[in-house]
């Protein structure tokens, strides 16, 4: 009885993707603006999101009672607001329906100050429910660790010259407009406000600090409250938490893929890559046994897995099965370390 | 398993980690003969392959030949991630026992909406939200009037709510005899009304609650049982078979369990998903990463830390150094905190919790050292008595509480009690009763004996001590209260037996509930002076 494939030991990672299904939400009184079957191209208006919502009651009609939840009603007349004995001029709202209530009142949401969500992938609406546009994205479709930010699209910028660069605010600067720029290892605070301000689309990084996210969501709340919608901007970490660099065979796959356009969605930590995939596949195509540290002294080094070690105990004082990886040394040479199995992943 | 049964495997598949055993007879009675866990991503068939490898290469000759070990029998169980529900009712009295009967069942309660006219706009976006399973609207007979015809409304509310969505299910608890249109029968469920009873108490809507979150969250695809109600079994078989209280506490990463099990077969349990090692809301919710920083012995910037909690959320296996081994037993202490918060709110004069065996299960407990595990334990559930811990290494409880026979569980039971369940220690819990401002009583003093040696321990207040004893050898407590009362015994002395572990004894004088600043550095030093003994023989 031989031994078992060492490979079989180590999760797979996260493979890219051709012909993804992306769900986008619809909120309560926003409206699809495409319908299935529709083909869209990437940056192509496909919902109308409003920025406030409030909830109305209109006497329940003949007319109205055939409208299902989620049915558009427009021109619907709203409270008058007057005070000290004026009359507000009546204003229309635009509405959906959510309930025929058994009082007989039909219970809408009403939408105001609306911004345009464009699609984030180039690709065909396959279905629109009142809550979800479900659409087959072209591109290639690539996991991130972490999102933030609300989807948006643009160019891919390599700001960096290594995945574990830190990029310096001073060097983005307006070529970063409506670009979505890779920026290595991780961005501060600071940083993304410029390229925000700048008008980046996206940023992209391998980790980001939880203190980071924070200060990005409370800079986010001041910008909901204000007059005018900010343009959309996002960020995906595509290593996780803290100060992570780029996984290299995702850093070849952002090279391979420089100047091409691309959309992100923060809420499902997804990149989408327009364009040939092929090139992009091929770039982060690993040779067989090809596995990646994950954690530990080793992080982000890639390797051969060569062989079992059976349980061993590690320096936290836990006990886990081991797994032999050859990593290349800093003289080139092949260097044999034993490593948990558990913090390996398959790329090969 | 029959008596003919040759050898099997036992399969504990997770959402994070699946853990298998290999189980064979040998001279007359079942061993355990090898045991592994792997990331849940990792195909079960490897992990078995690799135990039958490990013992043919050790010795063939106990489990037969190991070449048809594709065929041998395999008992199974999986946990599913905690479903995730929006609660509806319309007074906060229904809502509550609705929640109780929820949370204990293993749900994580993702919105509440309580009383006679929820927000519409607020309500919609709770169901709009894609990680949502279920509304679940509650409801009761014999109330009065006004909240009955407020239920009925917003039964028809939720119903139209709910045609937002194509995968959201709408969960009607009590007399709901209106059925909302256009939902398919796949998404409606009708289960019983909430009962006022306690969330360690079962109930019919409890036990619906549990099936249908089940059926949810593993999207109807399972046909294997439910290893938390399974592992419940065994808990109430061992305690049955030891003629002794066990207390079974499992932290999975999304969810736990406990039950406490008399030997006479009465029981309490609940699956609590807020007690989860690591639940999903941590990479959102940072009081909750707080929470668990706040039992956190490294020094250094707590943002920092928190990344690593969240890293360790994102990967669960990975980490294996010293920094994520005590960021784990963080996360281990608070999720027992939260658990032993849940559980206590159930407890009642009549039936204490105290327990004589602590049974311990889920991956939690595996990922740091053994005296780590039994600290966390006494750190968490804080009651006096002595107690036995024990810990289900290899994760064979569960699968065997899947076996439909009694009698055929107490005997594999009985044979591999050993094998199975890791001797971690005893622990002695004084107690420090508060004397507001009364001068303290002459301290007490523990004499320990056993084959190494003689011991006197004074049960001075507020220490944590970890006595070296061993798996296999027993000893004699001879404890003097001195002038105070120590369990309970006062002007006599007290004699206890108690067995090693890998983590020894603990003797623990520190007061109940623990009385530890808020946080801060000096919190820090005291925990990190606490749990020193722990890491006696890691790398730290």
């Amino acid at each position: 009885m031989s031994g078992p494939d060492p490979g079989r030991f180590a999760v797979p990672a996260a493979r890219p993707e051709r012909g993804r299904l992306l769900r986008l939400p619809i909120g309560l009184a926003d409206r699809p603006l495409v319908s299935p079957g529709q083909r869209v191209a990437l940056g192509q208006p496909i919902i109308e999101h409003f920025r406030d919502q409030e909830a109305l009651e209109v006497p329940t009609t003949a007319a109205l009672i055939r409208l299902a939840p989620g049915d558009i009603l427009d021109n619907v007349p709203g409270p008058q607001s007057g005070r000290l004995g004026r009359k507000s001029a009546a204003t229309a709202h635009r509405t959906r329906v959510c309930e025929h209530g058994r009082d007989g009142n039909t219970y809408l949401v009403a939408g105001s100050n609306a911004v345009t969500l464009n699609a984030p992938a180039a690709g065909v609406v396959e279905a629109v429910t009142p809550g979800r546009l479900y659409l087959r994205a072209d591109g290639l479709a690539v996991d991130a660790r972490v999102g933030w930010g609300r989807p948006s699209w643009g160019r891919i910028v390599i700001a960096v010259d290594r995945p574990d660069a830190e990029i310096q605010t001073s060097r983005i600067d307006v070529t970063a407009a409506g670009a979505i720029l890779v920026v290595g290892t991780r961005i501060d605070v600071e940083a993304v406000s410029r390229a925000r301000a700048i008008g980046a689309a996206a940023i992209i990084s391998g980790g980001v600090a939880s203190r980071d996210l924070r200060q990005l969501t409370s800079s986010e709340a001041r910008q909901q409250a204000a007059l005018h919608a900010a343009a959309p901007f996002g960020l995906l970490a595509l290593g996780g938490y803290g100060r992570v660099p780029i996984p290299a065979h995702l850093w070849d796959l952002l090279l391979a893929a420089d100047g091409r356009n691309a959309g992100i969605l923060p809420a499902s930590r997804t990149l989408v890559i327009d364009g040939d995939p092929g090139p992009l596949v091929e770039a982060a195509s690993r040779p067989p046994g090809t596995v990646r540290v994950i954690s530990g002294e080793h992080r982000d080094h890639e390797g051969l897995l060569v062989g079992l070690s059976g349980p061993r105990r590690w320096p936290g004082g836990s006990y886990a099965p081991g797994g032999f990886v050859e990593l290349a040394g800093e003289d080139g040479r092949a260097e044999r370390h034993c490593v948990p199995l558990a913090t390996l992943e398959r790329l090969g | 398993m029959t008596q003919d049964t040759p050898a099997f495997f036992t399969l504990d598949r997770g959402t994070v980690s699946t853990t298998a055993a290999l189980i064979a007879p040998v001279a007359g009675r079942y061993r355990m003969l090898a045991a592994g866990a792997a990331p849940a991503a990792i195909a079960p068939d490897s992990i078995l392959e690799d135990l039958a490898w490990r013992v043919a290469r050790t010795d063939a000759s106990v489990a037969g030949s190991m070449e048809g070990w594709r065929d041998w029998s395999r008992l199974e169980v999986h946990t599913v991630a905690a479903p995730r529900g929006v609660l509806v009712a319309a007074s906060v009295l229904t809502g509550e026992l609705l929640e109780r009967a929820f949370s204990a069942a293993g749900w994580v309660i993702a919105g509440r909406f309580f009383g006679p006219s929820p927000d519409l706009v607020a309500l919609g976006e709770a169901c709009l939200d894609a990680h949502v399973d279920a509304l679940v609207m509650g409801g009761r007979d014999g109330v009065d009037e006004a909240e009955l015809e407020a239920a009925s409304r917003l039964w028809s509310r939720t119903g139209s709510l709910a045609r937002f969505r194509d995968d959201i299910a709408a969960i009607a608890c009590g007399p709901f005899g209106e059925r909302p249109a256009g939902l398919p029968d796949t998404r409606l469920f009708s289960l019983p009304a909430p009962d006022v009873v306690p969330s360690t108490t079962e109930s019919l809507l409890r036990t619906a609650a549990r099936q249908v979150g089940l059926h949810l969250a593993g999207r109807g695809a399972l046909a294997v049982a439910d290893g938390r109600a399974a592992l419940r079994t065994s808990v109430a078989s061992l305690a049955a078979m030891l003629g002794n209280r066990v207390d079974g506490i499992e932290i999975g990463i999304t969810a736990a369990s406990r039950t406490l099990a008399h030997a006479d077969g009465r029981s309490r349990h609940a699956v609590t998903a807020a007690a989860g090692l690591l639940p999903a809301e941590l990479l959102e919710d940072e009081a909750l990463g707080d929470s668990m920083l706040r039992w956190c012995t490294l020094p250094g910037d707590p943002a920092a830390r928190l990344d690593g909690l969240r890293e360790l959320a994102l990967n669960p296996w990975s980490h294996l150094d010293d920094e994520g081994t005590h960021l784990r037993l963080a996360a281990l202490r608070a999720a027992l905190e939260r658990l032993t918060g849940t559980w206590a709110e159930a407890a009642t004069a009549e039936e204490p919790d105290a327990a004589d065996v602590l049974v311990l299960s889920g991956g939690a407990f595996a990922a740091v050292p053994p005296a780590a595990s039994a600290l966390a334990v006494v750190d968490g559930i804080r009651r006096s008595g002595a107690v036995s811990i024990l810990h289900d290494h290899a994760g064979v409880l569960a699968p065997l509480g899947a076996l439909p026979v009694e009698s055929d569980r107490r005997r594999l039971l009985a044979d591999l009690l050993g094998d199975c369940l890791l001797p971690l220690g005893s622990a002695v819990l004084t107690g420090t009763p508060s004397r507001d401002g009364k001068k303290q009583p002459e301290a007490g003093s523990m004499h320990i004996s056993s084959v190494l040696g003689d011991e006197r321990l004074s049960l001075e207040p507020g220490l944590l001590r970890l006595v070296d004893l061993p798996p296999g050898i027993s000893a004699q407590l001879d404890i003097d209260p001195g002038d105070g009362a120590v369990l309970g015994v006062e002007g006599r002395h007290l004699l206890l037996e108690v067995r090693g572990g890998l983590g020894g004894l603990l003797v623990d004088t520190r007061s109940i509930p623990l009385d530890l600043p808020p946080g801060g550095e000096q919190r820090r030093t005291l925990l990190a002076e606490w749990e020193a003994p722990a890491w006696v023989g890691s790398d730290r």
